[in-house]
């Protein structure tokens, strides 16, 4: 606040027009943007304000309509689990020996069904951050995928995906049901091009 | 969706007493200090209202936020309302200065709703009890169901003439919920109000992220079925998609302070690393190269600098580097986990989650001193730190109640709050 302004002469102020357009000299009263027509604003009351947007009612598929795509007899084969889950250890992607014996076995009915294409998803327990885990799914099935192409099998076989801590097969808050959703899951997902 | 105008003009000021100065308004009359603990005792009366319904329930709405409001800033106490009863008789003619000292408050803040052909017109006046003279004055005018927001740009003013600085009050929050099996992106008012959906594709939507402007939100979707990174605008229109190549993974998504790039974390086989995305033509560059997991990353005020996540020396820790990629530095040592950085806008503190004794509680360093402070303290986990734009307020996660919902505080980690209710929901972010 300059000087000037501290001393300005009552009488300006009794003329608010002259207040709004001079102002204090040096600083512009903050208040005079406020004269400018102010922006819209959302209005919409509360209890009306869940509804769906261009965005949502866009026709896309979600993943559990890339699961309708599937034909009955993949869908059949996913039901039996040919394929078995494998599990870590809390924040790593290393393969314990259990997950090596697991990913032997599937390596094993891989190399016999070769015409099958597989999505591995990689999971995490819930604790931690959503981004973190994210990156750590992603790498529990980048470590499953590069064992199995080290086991012989056609890397373009597989895909991987992360589902971070998002999808946990047991919603416990414990290591109980922790060690079940640090995973790597196998869906078997259509059938090789020829 | 329908869209309304608040017509907004200020008063002709009068003199109420005055000791022959002006009214300063615009400037820092009162001083708060950025660091004072002390709070101005403020008293906030109803409203006053026309006969009608309408006036009377945005009367009782304006108090009402406006009260929240003053106190949710932490530079004000809002003096219990039931000491009023005590003042009659009192008007902006005729104030009634010193009663209003008598109960403790500095400030009083009077205020009437009027009718004016089917809208409502709003006055609110700021008063310094020991001056005994007008601060302030805003009279706005609009339909009724927006008194909500008059408050709130009310509020903002009155922060102002104590500060120099506008409060936060018309400020957004965008977060993730749990819907069926999805989690899709949300936004809200800054104080959990008016709450509104912006995606419903049933898949996962996660990590969403404000524009420097307000009118974007980036963020991860699986709405294809696999990890692209997605920006709508604030009214949940598809503005940008990104897709990507199978089994990649963008995540985390940060703008840069000008708004013209986006940081994130890309994942190819298994290896996050921090690339920038210009928006303008798509380019991406890369910034971290090793074989760790990288993260998380998040833009300094003046964008010259990134902080981020990296577990390269075998646990995860927040790390610095120029925004080339350049002269990485280690921030953090303490605790087996330490996530998700949020630079503060002044640029003097990064705020972090740690991982210690078997949770993640919130924590704040200071760069230029180096010193830690602990804001939250377990047994739950606190999560998700992000700074409101004045730097005073944080909004987190945490699961103190049984699931994660969002809260907020000061960011001296006091006075904590529930903002949403009904659980999970988490990745919260504060428009600037």
């Amino acid at each position: 606040m300059s000087k000037w302004c501290q001393r300005a002469p009552l009488a300006l102020i009794l003329l608010p027009l002259l207040v709004l357009v001079v102002g204090c000299p040096k600083k512009p009263r903050p208040e005079i943007p406020e004269t400018t027509p102010p922006k819209t604003t959302d209005k919409t009351p509360a209890a009306e304000e869940v509804k769906e947007s261009p965005f949502a009612k866009t026709p896309e598929s979600s993943e559990s309509s890339l699961e309708d795509q599937m034909s009955d007899e993949i869908r059949r084969l996913n039901e039996q689990k040919p394929l078995g889950s494998v599990y870590f250890d809390f924040d790593k992607a290393d393969l314990r020996q259990d997950a090596l014996e697991q990913l032997q076995r599937n390596a094993e009915w891989l190399k016999s069904h070769a015409v099958y294409r597989v999505r591995i998803e990689g999971n995490c327990d819930e604790r931690g951050t959503t981004e973190y885990n994210l990156a750590l799914g992603d790498r529990r099935a980048a470590t499953v995928k590069n064992y199995l192409v080290k086991a012989g099998l056609d890397g373009g076989r597989f895909e991987t995906i992360s589902y971070g801590e998002e999808h946990p097969v047991d919603p416990g808050h414990g290591e109980e049901a922790w060690k079940k959703n640090r995973r790597a899951d196998f869906t078997i997902t259509g059938k090789a091009a020829r | 969706m329908r869209r309304f105008r608040i017509a907004a003009v200020v008063f002709l000021i009068t003199l109420a007493s005055g000791r022959g100065g002006i009214p300063q308004t615009g400037d820092i009359i009162l001083g708060i200090s950025e660091t004072g603990a002390r709070r101005i005792p403020v008293a906030l009366p109803d409203f006053q209202a026309a006969s009608s319904a309408g006036t009377q329930r945005a009367a009782g709405t304006i108090t009402q936020t406006l009260r929240d409001d003053l106190a949710f800033s932490g530079y004000f106490s809002v003096v219990k309302p039931a000491l009023y009863s005590d003042i009659t008789g009192y008007s902006e003619k005729r104030v009634l200065y010193k009663d209003w000292l008598g109960i403790g408050a500095e400030s009083v803040v009077l205020g009437k709703v009027l009718e004016e052909s089917g809208k409502i017109a709003v006055e609110g006046r700021l008063y310094d009890n020991h001056q005994e003279q007008l601060v302030m004055g805003r009279r706005y005018r609009a339909e009724p169901d927006a008194a909500r927001n008059i408050a709130h740009r009310l509020a903002n003013e009155i922060v102002r003439q104590f500060t120099g600085q506008a409060g936060i009050f018309q400020t957004r929050i965008t977060f993730v919920s749990q819907v069926g099996r999805g989690k899709e992106i949300f936004v809200m008012d800054y104080d959990g109000e008016r709450i509104k959906r912006l995606t419903n594709n049933g898949s996962l939507n996660l990590n969403p992220a404000w524009s420097p402007d307000g009118n974007e939100i980036a963020f991860l979707s699986y709405r294809s079925g696999r990890p692209e990174l997605v920006i709508l605008s604030s009214g949940g229109e598809l503005r940008k998609a990104f897709p990507q190549q199978r089994g990649e993974l963008n995540l985390a998504p940060d703008w840069s302070p000008d708004g013209k790039r986006i940081a994130f974390a890309g994942s190819r086989d298994g290896n996050a690393e921090i690339f920038i995305l210009r928006l303008s033509d798509g380019q991406l560059s890369r910034l971290t190269n090793n074989p760790a997991l990288d993260t998380s990353p998040s833009w300094s005020p003046t964008g010259k600098e990134i902080a981020f996540v990296s577990d390269r020396s075998g646990s995860p820790q927040i790390y610095l580097m120029d925004a080339e990629g350049s002269n990485v530095r280690r921030l953090t040592y303490e605790g087996s986990w330490n996530d998700l950085p949020a630079w503060s806008p002044k640029g003097d503190k990064i705020a972090f989650c740690s991982r210690q004794e078997g949770h993640f509680d919130l924590y704040v360093r200071e760069l230029a001193t180096q010193k830690t402070t602990r804001l939250t303290y377990g047994p739950s986990n606190s999560e998700d730190p992000r700074w409101s734009p004045d730097g005073r307020h944080m909004v987190f996660t945490t699961d103190r109640s049984g699931n994660y919902d969002i809260y907020e505080m000061l960011s001296d980690g006091t006075e904590i709050r529930r903002v949403t209710k009904g659980g999970r929901s988490i990745n919260p972010d504060w428009s600037r």
